[in-house]
C-alpha cells in the first residue's frame, strides 16, 4: 500500500539513514574531547601532570566507547509505517518499543541542527498530546523528511486529539 | 464583609458582549494587604523589643526612629504600583466563541481562548478573597504547551461564578453542535448525565455522610465526605504507610550507631529509638489530619450534565470543574493500612494544560468505600462500562524478579546496622527475608485487565494503585525491555496519556502479550466512523 505522499504504509521496516552514525559519533565524541582537553590542560597549568594523563585517558576512552556503539546502536534502530500507526523500536541496553497511532498526532517538527545540516540530515518530531510519547524519527534524509511530514499529516487527526 | 457565595451566579457580569473589562479593583488590596500585614508585623515586633529590650541607648535609639521602616515602606509602596499597573493592564472580553484575555505591561499578550477547546474553567478562592469577596477564574485548553491556562485574578465571586457557568455552557452548545449530540451542559432536570443519581444505593450512603454542601441548581449530588471520614483517610494516608517503615528504619539506624558507642547502656538507646519512632509517627499522623481536613473540608462531587463538580476547602475554597469526557485517566490508590479499612483514594486525571505540570491535572477524592467504587465510577463517568476489571496476574518470572528487588532492598537497609551490631547484629541480615512475603503480596496485587472501555494496570504494595484509562484516550503506547527483563522475556509495558507526567505502567509484563497490548490499544483509539 503506497499513500499519495511516497510513504509506504504496509510495515516495512526502515533503518535510520546509515549518515547518522557519523552524526552520532561526532556527537558522542566531541564533548569528550572538549572536556579531556579541557581539564588536561587545568591539571597540567595548576601542576598535576598525572592527573592530567589520567583525564585524558578517561576522556579517549569515553570516546572511544561513544563511538563503538554507534553502529549498535544503528542495527537496533528501526521504524515501520502502517496505514493506522507508526511504529518504532531502538535501544541498545534498554530496547524501547512505541505505536504511535496517526489519529492522535498533533504537530510534526523538523529539526536539524548544524551537525544533520552539514550531513544533509533531519529529526522528525512527531507530539501527540502526551508529554511522554516517544516519536522522534532521527537520521531522516533532509527532502525525505518533507515528504514524510506531508504524509503523516494528512493522516493525522482534525479534532484536538484529547 | 461582603459574601462569598460561590454558587449563586452573579449579578454584575451582564454577559457574552465581547466588552474589554477590567479584573475587580480590589486585586490591588489582596496583592498588598499580604505585604502590609507582614510589614505591620514587624514594626510591632520590632517596637516591642525596643520598650522590653536590654540593648544599649544606642542601638535602641536606632530602632526607635521610623528610619528601619521606610525599607519595607518602600517595597511596598513599589509593589502596590506594580500591581495597580497589572490590574490596569489586564482586560478580559467575553464572546460567544471566544475568551479573550490582554495582559502584561513591557510585553503585551493578546490571548484568544477558544471556548470550544475549553477543557476545565475552575474558581478558587482563598481566605482573603473570603473577606474580600473575590474569586480567581482559571480556564484551561486543550494542547501540547505549557501557555494555555488563564488565570482571571481577581473577580468579584458572582462575576467569576457567571463567567465560568457561561464558558461552560456554551462550550456544551459548541460541542453539540459539532458532534450532533446533546448539549448536556450545565442546566436542570434532563440534561444532568445519564447515570446521575441513579443509583440508590450511593445516594443512600451520600445522604448518610453530607455535611451540609449545597450544589447549584440543575447540579446533582453524587459524594459528600465528612470530617470524621476525612480524618479516618488522613490516618489510613499513604504517607503514613510509608512513613512508619521508614521511621522504623532509621529508629533501627539510630539504636545501632548508639548501641556501637556505648554498649552498656542498650536498653536506653533501644528506649530512646522507640520513642523517636512513636513521636515522629504521631507528630506526623497530627499534621496529616489537620492537613487533610483544612484542605478538603466540606468535600462534594455532583453532577451538571457532562460536568463533574468538586468543592472542597475551608480556609481556601475550591470549586472544580471536570469535563466528563476530558478525563484521560482515574486513579485508585491504597495502601496495607487503608485496605483494612476497606478505604481508597481516587485520582481524576484530565488533559488541562498539561506542560504545567501534574498538579493543574489531578483531581482527588481524598477517601472513599472501596464497595463503592464501581457505583461511583458508572455514576461519574455515566457509563456502566466504567468499573475495574477482573485483573489478569503476571507470570512467575516476574514474581522471581519482584523477590530477588524487595529482598535486596531491605538487605540494603539491615545490612550497615548488622556489621555495626555483629555478630549478635548479623540476626538482622535475617530480615532481608521479609523481602518475600512483600514480593509475594506485590505479585499478587499487579496485574493487567480490560473491561473494552477501560484497560488497567494495577502495581504496588505500600502504595499499591490502580490506574483505569479510558481505550479511547491513549494516546500511544511503549514497551522497555532492560537487559536483565530480556532474558527472561519480560518487558514493562506504558500508556501515554495527555496531560501527564507519568505514563501508567506495569513491570514485567510477558514480552508477547506486552507487545501485543502495545500494538493493539492505540489503535483502537480511534475514532469510530459515524
Amino acid at each position: 500500500m503506497r499513500d499519495a505522499g511516497g510513504l509506504t504504509l504496509d510495515g516495512t521496516v526502515h533503518q535510520l539513514d546509515p549518515r547518522i552514525r557519523v552524526v552520532w559519533a561526532v556527537s558522542s565524541t566531541v564533548p569528550w574531547v572538549v572536556l579531556g582537553i579541557a581539564g588536561a590542560a587545568i591539571a597540567a597549568v595548576t601542576g598535576h601532570p598525572p592527573l592530567a594523563g589520567l583525564i585524558g585517558v578517561v576522556a579517549v576512552v569515553a570516546a572511544v566507547i561513544g563511538v563503538s556503539i554507534v553502529g549498535w546502536r544503528w542495527r537496533c534502530w528501526e521504524w515501520s509505517a502502517w496505514d493506522d500507526a507508526l511504529e518504532l523500536q531502538h535501544g541498545v541496553l534498554n530496547r524501547r518499543a512505541s505505536v504511535v497511532p496517526y489519529h492522535r498526532i498533533q504537530q510534526i517538527d523538523i529539526h536539524r541542527d548544524p551537525i544533520d545540516r552539514i550531513f544533509g540530515l533531519s529529526k522528525l518530531i512527531l507530539r501527540t498530546a502526551a508529554a511522554t510519547s516517544d516519536a522522534t524519527l532521527p537520521g531522516i534524509a533532509a527532502p525525505h523528511a518533507d515528504e514524510l511530514r506531508h504524509a503523516l499529516l494528512r493522516r493525522s487527526g482534525h479534532d484536538d486529539a484529547v | 464583609m461582603p459574601t462569598a457565595d460561590l454558587g449563586s451566579p452573579g449579578a454584575a457580569w451582564p454577559g457574552p458582549d465581547g466588552v474589554a473589562r477590567r479584573t475587580s479593583p480590589l486585586t490591588v488590596a489582596a496583592a498588598v494587604l499580604p505585604i502590609l500585614g507582614g510589614l505591620v508585623l514587624f514594626a510591632m515586633t520590632t517596637s516591642l523589643q525596643v520598650v522590653v529590650g536590654p540593648e544599649s541607648s544606642a542601638t535602641s535609639s536606632t530602632r526607635s526612629s521610623p528610619g528601619f521602616l521606610l525599607l519595607p515602606a518602600g517595597f511596598l509602596v513599589l509593589t502596590g504600583a506594580v500591581q495597580v499597573l497589572r490590574w490596569f493592564t489586564t482586560t478580559y472580553s467575553v464572546f460567544p466563541t471566544e475568551l479573550v484575555v490582554d495582559e502584561g505591561v513591557l510585553s503585551r499578550e493578546h490571548r484568544v481562548l477558544p471556548i470550544a477547546r475549553i477543557q476545565q474553567a475552575d474558581t478558587h478562592q482563598n481566605l482573603l478573597g473570603k473577606v474580600l469577596g473575590l474569586t480567581e477564574l482559571k480556564v484551561d485548553v486543550a494542547g501540547s504547551s505549557g501557555s494555555t491556562q488563564v488565570k482571571l485574578r481577581l473577580l468579584d465571586a458572582g462575576t467569576a461564578v457567571a463567567v465560568r457557568d457561561y464558558v461552560l455552557r456554551r462550550r456544551a452548545e459548541l460541542h453539540a453542535a459539532e458532534t450532533g449530540g446533546p448539549a448536556g451542559g450545565r442546566g436542570p432536570g434532563p440534561s444532568a448525565g445519564p447515570n446521575a443519581g441513579a443509583d440508590p444505593s450511593i445516594d443512600d450512603r451520600i445522604a448518610a455522610t453530607t455535611i451540609g454542601t449545597t450544589v447549584s441548581a440543575g447540579e446533582t449530588a453524587v459524594l459528600a465526605i465528612g470530617p470524621a471520614r476525612l480524618a479516618l483517610g488522613a490516618v489510613t494516608h499513604s504517607t503514613i504507610a510509608l512513613g512508619i517503615p521508614v521511621v522504623a528504619a532509621g529508629a533501627l539506624w539510630f539504636a545501632a550507631f548508639s548501641i556501637a558507642q556505648s554498649s552498656d547502656r542498650v536498653a536506653g538507646f533501644v528506649l530512646a529509638a522507640l520513642t523517636i519512632g512513636v513521636v515522629a509517627t504521631l507528630g506526623l499522623v497530627a499534621v496529616m489530619v489537620l492537613t487533610t481536613i483544612l484542605n478538603h473540608y466540606g468535600f462534594a462531587v455532583s453532577l451538571a450534565g457532562e460536568d463533574i463538580h468538586l468543592r472542597y476547602g475551608l480556609l481556601e475554597t475550591r470549586n472544580l470543574t471536570v469535563p466528563r469526557r476530558r478525563v484521560q485517566q482515574i486513579t485508585l490508590v491504597d495502601n496495607p493500612l487503608r485496605r483494612v479499612a476497606g478505604l481508597v483514594e481516587l485520582h481524576l486525571h484530565t488533559a488541562a494544560a498539561p506542560g504545567a505540570g501534574e498538579t493543574t491535572t489531578k483531581f482527588t477524592i481524598p477517601v472513599l468505600a472501596a464497595a463503592d467504587v464501581d457505583d461511583l465510577l458508572h455514576t461519574l463517568m455515566g457509563d456502566d462500562r466504567w468499573r475495574v476489571p477482573t485483573l489478569t496476574p503476571r507470570s512467575s518470572v516476574a514474581r522471581h524478579r519482584a523477590v530477588a528487588r524487595r529482598v535486596a532492598a531491605v538487605l540494603a537497609i539491615t545490612i550497615v546496622p548488622a556489621i555495626v551490631l555483629r555478630p549478635v547484629g548479623l540476626i538482622l541480615v535475617a530480615l532481608a527475608l521479609l523481602g518475600i512475603p512483600w514480593a509475594d503480596a506485590a505479585h499478587r496485587s499487579a496485574g493487567r485487565g480490560t473491561t473494552g472501555t477501560v484497560v488497567a494496570l494495577a502495581h504496588g504494595v505500600l502504595h499499591h494503585r490502580v490506574d483505569l484509562v479510558p481505550v479511547d484516550r491513549i494516546q500511544s503506547a511503549r514497551t522497555t525491555r532492560s537487559i536483565f527483563q530480556r532474558r527472561v522475556g519480560l518487558s514493562t509495558l506504558h500508556l501515554d496519556i495527555a496531560g501527564s507526567a507519568h505514563a501508567p505502567y506495569l513491570w514485567d509484563l510477558d514480552a508477547d502479550p506486552a507487545a501485543t497490548l502495545r500494538r493493539d490499544l492505540p489503535r483502537r483509539s480511534a475514532p469510530r466512523p459515524a
